[in-house]
Protein backbone atom coordinates (compact mmCIF):
# COMPACT_ATOMS: atom_id res chain seq x y z
CA UNK A 1 0.00 0.00 0.00
CA UNK A 2 0.87 3.59 -0.61
CA UNK A 3 -0.10 6.57 1.77
CA UNK A 4 -2.32 7.85 -0.56
CA UNK A 5 -4.44 4.88 0.27
CA UNK A 6 -5.14 6.45 3.74
CA UNK A 7 -7.07 9.13 1.75
CA UNK A 8 -10.64 9.10 1.34
CA UNK A 9 -12.32 10.42 -1.71
CA UNK A 10 -12.73 13.43 -0.91
CA UNK A 11 -9.06 13.74 0.24
CA UNK A 12 -9.84 13.23 3.86
CA UNK A 13 -6.96 11.58 5.83
CA UNK A 14 -8.47 8.23 7.04
CA UNK A 15 -6.60 8.31 10.83
CA UNK A 16 -7.41 4.93 11.39
CA UNK A 17 -6.19 3.25 8.41
CA UNK A 18 -2.70 5.47 8.77
CA UNK A 19 -2.86 4.26 12.15
CA UNK A 20 -3.12 0.49 10.90
CA UNK A 21 -0.08 0.98 8.57
CA UNK A 22 2.11 2.57 11.79
CA UNK A 23 1.27 -0.28 13.81
CA UNK A 24 1.30 -2.88 11.09
CA UNK A 25 5.12 -1.97 10.37
CA UNK A 26 6.20 -1.85 14.06
CA UNK A 27 4.84 -5.07 14.90
CA UNK A 28 6.62 -6.46 11.66
CA UNK A 29 9.78 -4.83 12.88
CA UNK A 30 10.22 -2.70 10.38
CA UNK A 31 11.20 0.87 9.54
CA UNK A 32 9.17 3.02 6.97
CA UNK A 33 11.46 5.01 4.69
CA UNK A 34 8.54 6.89 3.00
CA UNK A 35 7.00 9.75 5.11
CA UNK A 36 2.99 9.91 5.46
CA UNK A 37 3.63 13.93 5.13
CA UNK A 38 5.28 12.60 1.68
CA UNK A 39 2.40 11.28 0.08
CA UNK A 40 -0.69 12.89 1.67
CA UNK A 41 -1.23 16.89 2.95
CA UNK A 42 -0.54 15.83 7.10
CA UNK A 43 -1.62 18.84 9.13
CA UNK A 44 -0.63 18.66 13.03
CA UNK A 45 -4.33 18.30 14.07
CA UNK A 46 -4.31 15.15 11.77
CA UNK A 47 -1.43 13.87 13.15
CA UNK A 48 -2.61 13.93 16.39
CA UNK A 49 -5.58 11.84 14.84
CA UNK A 50 -3.33 9.61 13.68
CA UNK A 51 -1.67 9.09 17.04
CA UNK A 52 -5.05 8.56 18.71
CA UNK A 53 -5.86 6.45 16.77
CA UNK A 54 -2.80 4.11 17.13
CA UNK A 55 -3.06 4.59 20.95
CA UNK A 56 -6.62 3.25 20.72
CA UNK A 57 -5.27 -0.09 19.36
CA UNK A 58 -2.95 -0.35 21.84
CA UNK A 59 -5.43 0.14 24.58
CA UNK A 60 -7.53 -2.46 22.64
CA UNK A 61 -4.50 -5.19 22.91
CA UNK A 62 -4.65 -4.88 26.36
CA UNK A 63 -2.08 -2.29 27.21
CA UNK A 64 -3.21 0.62 29.49
CA UNK A 65 -2.28 4.47 29.59
CA UNK A 66 0.79 5.49 32.10
CA UNK A 67 1.03 8.61 31.36
CA UNK A 68 2.78 10.85 28.68
CA UNK A 69 6.15 11.97 26.98
CA UNK A 70 6.91 14.95 26.04
CA UNK A 71 8.95 15.86 22.68
CA UNK A 72 11.02 18.58 21.46
CA UNK A 73 11.28 20.63 25.06
CA UNK A 74 14.49 21.65 23.95
CA UNK A 75 15.20 24.74 22.34
CA UNK A 76 17.46 23.89 20.63
CA UNK A 77 16.42 20.84 19.20
CA UNK A 78 13.22 23.00 18.10
CA UNK A 79 15.44 25.43 16.04
CA UNK A 80 17.11 22.51 14.05
CA UNK A 81 13.40 21.07 13.41
CA UNK A 82 12.33 24.42 12.62
CA UNK A 83 9.46 24.18 14.81
CA UNK A 84 7.29 26.33 17.37
CA UNK A 85 6.33 23.61 19.96
CA UNK A 86 6.64 20.58 21.63
CA UNK A 87 4.99 17.67 20.73
CA UNK A 88 3.17 14.96 22.74
CA UNK A 89 2.62 11.16 22.87
CA UNK A 90 1.07 8.54 25.40
CA UNK A 91 2.90 5.93 27.05
CA UNK A 92 1.63 2.89 28.45
CA UNK A 93 2.56 0.17 30.88
CA UNK A 94 4.65 -1.70 28.75
CA UNK A 95 6.60 0.78 27.90
CA UNK A 96 8.11 1.01 31.48
CA UNK A 97 11.02 -0.25 32.13
CA UNK A 98 12.75 -1.08 35.63
CA UNK A 99 16.25 0.15 36.03
CA UNK A 100 18.86 -1.29 35.01
CA UNK A 101 16.28 -1.79 32.40
CA UNK A 102 16.61 -5.01 29.58
CA UNK A 103 15.78 -2.94 26.49
CA UNK A 104 13.20 -5.76 24.71
CA UNK A 105 13.86 -7.17 21.36
CA UNK A 106 11.74 -5.41 19.59
CA UNK A 107 13.59 -2.11 19.24
CA UNK A 108 14.02 -0.80 15.49
CA UNK A 109 16.35 1.56 15.99
CA UNK A 110 16.58 2.73 18.96
CA UNK A 111 17.80 5.95 20.81
CA UNK A 112 17.97 6.62 24.30
CA UNK A 113 18.21 10.51 25.86
CA UNK A 114 18.07 11.44 29.99
CA UNK A 115 14.95 13.01 30.93
CA UNK A 116 13.24 13.86 34.35
CA UNK A 117 10.17 12.06 34.81
CA UNK A 118 7.48 13.70 37.20
CA UNK A 119 4.84 11.84 38.85
CA UNK A 120 1.04 13.62 39.23
CA UNK A 121 -0.13 13.07 42.81
CA UNK A 122 -3.56 14.84 41.67
CA UNK A 123 -5.73 15.71 38.34
CA UNK A 124 -4.74 18.77 36.29
CA UNK A 125 -7.33 19.63 33.97
CA UNK A 126 -6.16 22.98 32.41
CA UNK A 127 -4.18 25.68 31.51
CA UNK A 128 -2.10 26.50 34.52
CA UNK A 129 1.51 27.86 35.22
CA UNK A 130 4.83 25.76 35.18
CA UNK A 131 4.90 26.22 39.21
CA UNK A 132 1.17 24.85 39.62
CA UNK A 133 2.31 21.48 37.19
CA UNK A 134 4.98 21.48 39.69
CA UNK A 135 2.61 21.54 43.07
CA UNK A 136 0.34 19.24 41.33
CA UNK A 137 3.58 16.48 41.15
CA UNK A 138 4.77 14.27 44.09
CA UNK A 139 7.96 12.78 42.74
CA UNK A 140 10.58 13.47 39.69
CA UNK A 141 11.98 10.71 38.74
CA UNK A 142 15.34 9.86 36.75
CA UNK A 143 14.71 8.60 33.61
CA UNK A 144 15.95 7.40 30.48
CA UNK A 145 13.69 7.17 27.53
CA UNK A 146 14.45 4.93 24.56
CA UNK A 147 13.13 6.40 21.68
CA UNK A 148 12.48 4.22 18.84
CA UNK A 149 11.37 5.87 15.96
CA UNK A 150 9.09 3.75 12.80
CA UNK A 151 10.73 6.26 10.48
CA UNK A 152 13.57 5.15 8.76
CA UNK A 153 17.06 6.94 10.25
CA UNK A 154 14.83 9.68 11.86
CA UNK A 155 14.08 11.65 8.75
CA UNK A 156 10.63 12.71 9.91
CA UNK A 157 8.96 16.31 10.04
CA UNK A 158 7.42 17.09 13.17
CA UNK A 159 3.67 16.07 11.98
CA UNK A 160 4.88 12.29 11.09
CA UNK A 161 6.80 12.19 14.43
CA UNK A 162 3.73 13.02 15.98
CA UNK A 163 1.83 10.49 14.38
CA UNK A 164 3.97 8.09 15.57
CA UNK A 165 3.71 9.01 19.12
CA UNK A 166 7.13 11.25 19.10
CA UNK A 167 8.68 8.14 18.87
CA UNK A 168 7.56 6.82 22.56
CA UNK A 169 8.85 3.28 22.95
CA UNK A 170 10.40 2.68 26.60
CA UNK A 171 11.20 4.33 29.85
CA UNK A 172 13.77 3.41 31.80
CA UNK A 173 12.37 4.27 35.29
CA UNK A 174 14.78 4.83 37.82
CA UNK A 175 15.68 6.20 41.36
CA UNK A 176 13.09 9.07 43.24
CA UNK A 177 14.35 13.04 43.60
CA UNK A 178 13.45 15.92 45.13
CA UNK A 179 11.36 18.13 43.58
CA UNK A 180 13.08 20.81 44.28
CA UNK A 181 15.47 22.95 42.01
CA UNK A 182 14.78 20.93 38.82
CA UNK A 183 16.05 23.78 36.55
CA UNK A 184 19.65 23.09 38.41
CA UNK A 185 19.54 19.64 38.68
CA UNK A 186 23.21 18.34 36.61
CA UNK A 187 22.78 15.64 33.99
CA UNK A 188 25.32 13.40 32.21
CA UNK A 189 24.71 10.56 29.40
CA UNK A 190 27.40 7.91 29.18
CA UNK A 191 27.99 5.29 26.87
CA UNK A 192 29.45 2.27 28.56
CA UNK A 193 30.66 4.08 31.38
CA UNK A 194 32.17 7.17 28.78
CA UNK A 195 30.19 10.78 29.10
CA UNK A 196 29.11 11.67 26.32
CA UNK A 197 26.13 14.57 27.06
CA UNK A 198 25.80 16.64 30.06
CA UNK A 199 23.05 19.08 30.94
CA UNK A 200 20.65 20.68 33.45
CA UNK A 201 16.93 20.43 34.05
CA UNK A 202 16.85 23.94 32.13
CA UNK A 203 16.98 22.42 28.84
CA UNK A 204 14.00 21.15 28.79
CA UNK A 205 12.56 24.72 28.32
CA UNK A 206 14.05 26.18 30.96
CA UNK A 207 12.41 24.05 33.35
CA UNK A 208 10.56 20.79 33.52
CA UNK A 209 7.42 21.50 34.72
CA UNK A 210 6.76 24.31 31.85
CA UNK A 211 6.38 22.02 29.43
CA UNK A 212 3.91 19.99 31.96
CA UNK A 213 2.29 23.08 32.14
CA UNK A 214 1.89 23.13 28.21
CA UNK A 215 1.08 19.51 28.35
CA UNK A 216 -2.05 20.20 30.75
CA UNK A 217 -3.22 22.88 28.24
CA UNK A 218 -2.89 20.90 25.38
CA UNK A 219 -4.60 17.73 26.20
CA UNK A 220 -7.68 19.91 28.04
CA UNK A 221 -8.39 21.54 24.18
CA UNK A 222 -8.69 17.83 23.32
CA UNK A 223 -10.83 17.10 26.14
CA UNK A 224 -8.50 14.74 28.20
CA UNK A 225 -6.75 15.54 31.02
CA UNK A 226 -3.15 14.83 33.20
CA UNK A 227 -4.39 12.12 35.82
CA UNK A 228 -3.03 11.74 39.50
CA UNK A 229 -0.11 8.50 39.30
CA UNK A 230 0.15 9.66 35.24
CA UNK A 231 4.37 9.66 35.19
CA UNK A 232 4.99 12.74 32.44
CA UNK A 233 8.90 12.43 30.85
CA UNK A 234 8.95 15.66 30.42
CA UNK A 235 11.74 15.82 27.15
CA UNK A 236 15.32 15.14 26.63
CA UNK A 237 17.70 17.02 28.49
CA UNK A 238 20.71 15.89 25.99
CA UNK A 239 21.35 14.51 22.38
CA UNK A 240 19.74 10.95 21.78
CA UNK A 241 22.94 8.44 20.76
CA UNK A 242 21.95 5.33 19.53
CA UNK A 243 21.68 1.95 22.02
CA UNK A 244 23.38 -0.59 20.16
CA UNK A 245 23.62 -4.30 20.95
CA UNK A 246 25.64 -5.53 23.68
CA UNK A 247 26.04 -2.03 24.99
CA UNK A 248 25.27 0.46 27.90
CA UNK A 249 23.83 3.68 28.67
CA UNK A 250 23.52 5.03 31.47
CA UNK A 251 22.95 8.54 33.18
CA UNK A 252 23.69 10.19 36.53
CA UNK A 253 21.23 13.26 38.00
CA UNK A 254 22.60 15.78 40.52
CA UNK A 255 26.40 14.57 40.15
CA UNK A 256 25.98 11.26 41.08
CA UNK A 257 23.14 11.20 43.71
CA UNK A 258 20.67 9.45 41.26
CA UNK A 259 20.85 7.23 38.28
CA UNK A 260 19.23 4.93 35.84
CA UNK A 261 20.34 2.76 33.17
CA UNK A 262 19.16 0.33 30.15
CA UNK A 263 20.90 -2.38 28.80
CA UNK A 264 20.40 -3.78 25.36
CA UNK A 265 21.82 -7.34 24.71
CA UNK A 266 24.33 -8.84 22.04
CA UNK A 267 22.89 -10.64 19.57
CA UNK A 268 23.32 -13.93 20.28
CA UNK A 269 25.07 -16.39 17.26
CA UNK A 270 22.90 -19.43 16.78
CA UNK A 271 25.75 -21.53 15.58
CA UNK B 1 22.89 -21.48 63.04
CA UNK B 2 22.58 -22.06 59.34
CA UNK B 3 19.66 -22.71 57.44
CA UNK B 4 18.94 -24.13 54.09
CA UNK B 5 16.45 -23.63 52.26
CA UNK B 6 13.28 -25.71 50.09
CA UNK B 7 12.28 -24.96 46.80
CA UNK B 8 9.83 -21.48 47.91
CA UNK B 9 6.18 -21.63 47.37
CA UNK B 10 4.58 -18.41 45.49
CA UNK B 11 4.66 -15.85 48.83
CA UNK B 12 6.41 -18.29 51.20
CA UNK B 13 10.03 -20.08 52.11
CA UNK B 14 10.17 -23.43 53.89
CA UNK B 15 13.52 -23.31 56.19
CA UNK B 16 15.01 -26.17 57.44
CA UNK B 17 15.56 -26.09 61.40
CA UNK B 18 19.02 -27.69 62.07
CA UNK B 19 18.88 -28.12 65.98
CA UNK B 20 22.60 -27.26 67.07
CA UNK B 21 23.65 -30.21 69.39
CA UNK B 22 22.66 -29.93 73.40
CA UNK B 23 20.81 -26.43 72.62
CA UNK B 24 16.91 -26.47 73.28
CA UNK B 25 17.07 -22.68 71.93
CA UNK B 26 18.85 -20.88 68.95
CA UNK B 27 18.18 -18.37 66.20
CA UNK B 28 18.80 -18.57 63.18
CA UNK B 29 18.37 -15.64 59.97
CA UNK B 30 16.66 -15.47 56.77
CA UNK B 31 16.22 -12.95 53.88
CA UNK B 32 17.04 -10.39 56.27
CA UNK B 33 14.89 -11.49 59.40
CA UNK B 34 16.22 -13.24 62.62
CA UNK B 35 14.00 -15.56 64.34
CA UNK B 36 14.10 -17.61 67.81
CA UNK B 37 13.20 -21.69 67.69
CA UNK B 38 12.49 -23.13 71.24
CA UNK B 39 12.46 -26.63 71.87
CA UNK B 40 9.14 -27.40 74.29
CA UNK B 41 8.63 -30.99 74.82
CA UNK B 42 8.50 -32.80 71.78
CA UNK B 43 7.10 -29.51 69.76
CA UNK B 44 9.38 -26.99 68.05
CA UNK B 45 8.04 -23.57 67.73
CA UNK B 46 9.21 -20.62 65.53
CA UNK B 47 8.99 -17.05 66.81
CA UNK B 48 10.31 -13.66 66.11
CA UNK B 49 13.61 -13.17 67.59
CA UNK B 50 13.58 -10.00 68.89
CA UNK B 51 10.75 -8.94 71.42
CA UNK B 52 7.88 -7.34 70.57
CA UNK B 53 8.17 -4.55 73.53
CA UNK B 54 11.84 -3.44 72.49
CA UNK B 55 13.41 -5.58 70.21
CA UNK B 56 15.00 -8.03 73.76
CA UNK B 57 17.10 -11.24 72.42
CA UNK B 58 13.79 -14.12 73.23
CA UNK B 59 16.89 -16.83 72.06
CA UNK B 60 18.41 -15.97 75.59
CA UNK B 61 14.84 -15.72 77.58
CA UNK B 62 14.11 -18.35 79.87
CA UNK B 63 11.58 -20.99 79.11
CA UNK B 64 8.98 -22.35 81.71
CA UNK B 65 5.72 -23.63 81.62
CA UNK B 66 5.50 -23.37 77.76
CA UNK B 67 6.07 -19.55 78.33
CA UNK B 68 9.02 -17.42 76.58
CA UNK B 69 10.37 -14.02 79.07
CA UNK B 70 12.89 -11.79 77.71
CA UNK B 71 15.87 -11.42 79.11
CA UNK B 72 15.70 -7.60 79.06
CA UNK B 73 12.31 -6.43 80.72
CA UNK B 74 10.71 -9.57 80.99
CA UNK B 75 8.10 -9.40 79.21
CA UNK B 76 6.38 -12.92 78.70
CA UNK B 77 4.98 -14.83 76.09
CA UNK B 78 3.19 -18.14 75.43
CA UNK B 79 5.00 -20.23 72.28
CA UNK B 80 1.96 -21.70 71.61
CA UNK B 81 -0.28 -18.63 70.60
CA UNK B 82 2.41 -15.90 71.08
CA UNK B 83 0.05 -13.75 73.70
CA UNK B 84 2.10 -11.67 76.17
CA UNK B 85 0.85 -12.54 79.71
CA UNK B 86 2.68 -9.53 80.98
CA UNK B 87 0.64 -6.23 79.42
CA UNK B 88 -1.96 -5.80 76.27
CA UNK B 89 -1.00 -4.47 73.23
CA UNK B 90 1.88 -6.84 72.92
CA UNK B 91 1.74 -10.18 70.80
CA UNK B 92 5.15 -12.34 69.33
CA UNK B 93 4.42 -13.46 65.91
CA UNK B 94 4.94 -17.61 65.74
CA UNK B 95 5.84 -18.91 62.03
CA UNK B 96 4.04 -22.84 61.50
CA UNK B 97 6.62 -25.59 61.55
CA UNK B 98 5.97 -28.43 59.21
CA UNK B 99 7.92 -31.85 57.95
CA UNK B 100 9.34 -32.09 54.65
CA UNK B 101 11.33 -35.25 53.97
CA UNK B 102 10.76 -36.46 57.89
CA UNK B 103 12.67 -33.02 58.97
CA UNK B 104 11.10 -29.87 60.56
CA UNK B 105 11.02 -27.36 58.01
CA UNK B 106 9.63 -23.50 59.55
CA UNK B 107 7.14 -21.26 57.37
CA UNK B 108 8.35 -18.10 56.60
CA UNK B 109 6.67 -15.57 54.32
CA UNK B 110 8.31 -14.09 51.58
CA UNK B 111 9.74 -10.45 52.54
CA UNK B 112 7.95 -7.74 51.70
CA UNK B 113 9.76 -6.31 48.63
CA UNK B 114 9.68 -2.49 47.74
CA UNK B 115 7.78 -1.89 44.65
CA UNK B 116 10.13 -0.36 42.08
CA UNK B 117 8.52 3.11 40.69
CA UNK B 118 7.98 1.14 36.98
CA UNK B 119 5.86 -1.21 39.54
CA UNK B 120 3.51 1.81 40.86
CA UNK B 121 3.30 3.83 37.57
CA UNK B 122 2.34 0.57 35.93
CA UNK B 123 -0.49 -0.41 38.83
CA UNK B 124 -1.54 2.96 38.01
CA UNK B 125 -2.16 2.42 34.77
CA UNK B 126 -3.96 -0.89 35.51
CA UNK B 127 -6.22 0.64 37.72
CA UNK B 128 -7.48 2.03 34.34
CA UNK B 129 -6.87 5.68 35.21
CA UNK B 130 -6.00 6.95 31.46
CA UNK B 131 -8.34 4.56 29.93
CA UNK B 132 -9.85 7.15 27.33
CA UNK B 133 -7.06 7.72 24.43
Amino acid sequence: MTWRDCVDAGGVLDAAAAAGELRRARLAGQTLGVLLSEEVPLSLVDAYRVQDQVTTARLADGERRAGWKLGYTSLAMRSQMGIEAPNFGPLTDVMLLASPALLPGAALQPRVEPEIGLRLRRRLAGPCSAAGALAACDTALACLEIVDSVWSGYRFTLEDNTADGSSAAWVAVGQEMPLDDLAELAVSLSVDGVVVGRATGAAASGHPAAGLAWLAGQLAERGKALEAGDLVITGGLTSAPPLKAGHRISAEFGDGRWSVEVLRAARVSRG
Amino acid sequence: MSSSREPPGSDETLVLLERPDGLTQWTFDHEGGSYAVFVVGDELHVTDGACPHNGGPLVEGLVRDGFVTCPWHWYSYELATGRCRTAVGYELRRYPVVLVGGRPHAVIPAPVRPRSWSEILRAHASSGAGEDT
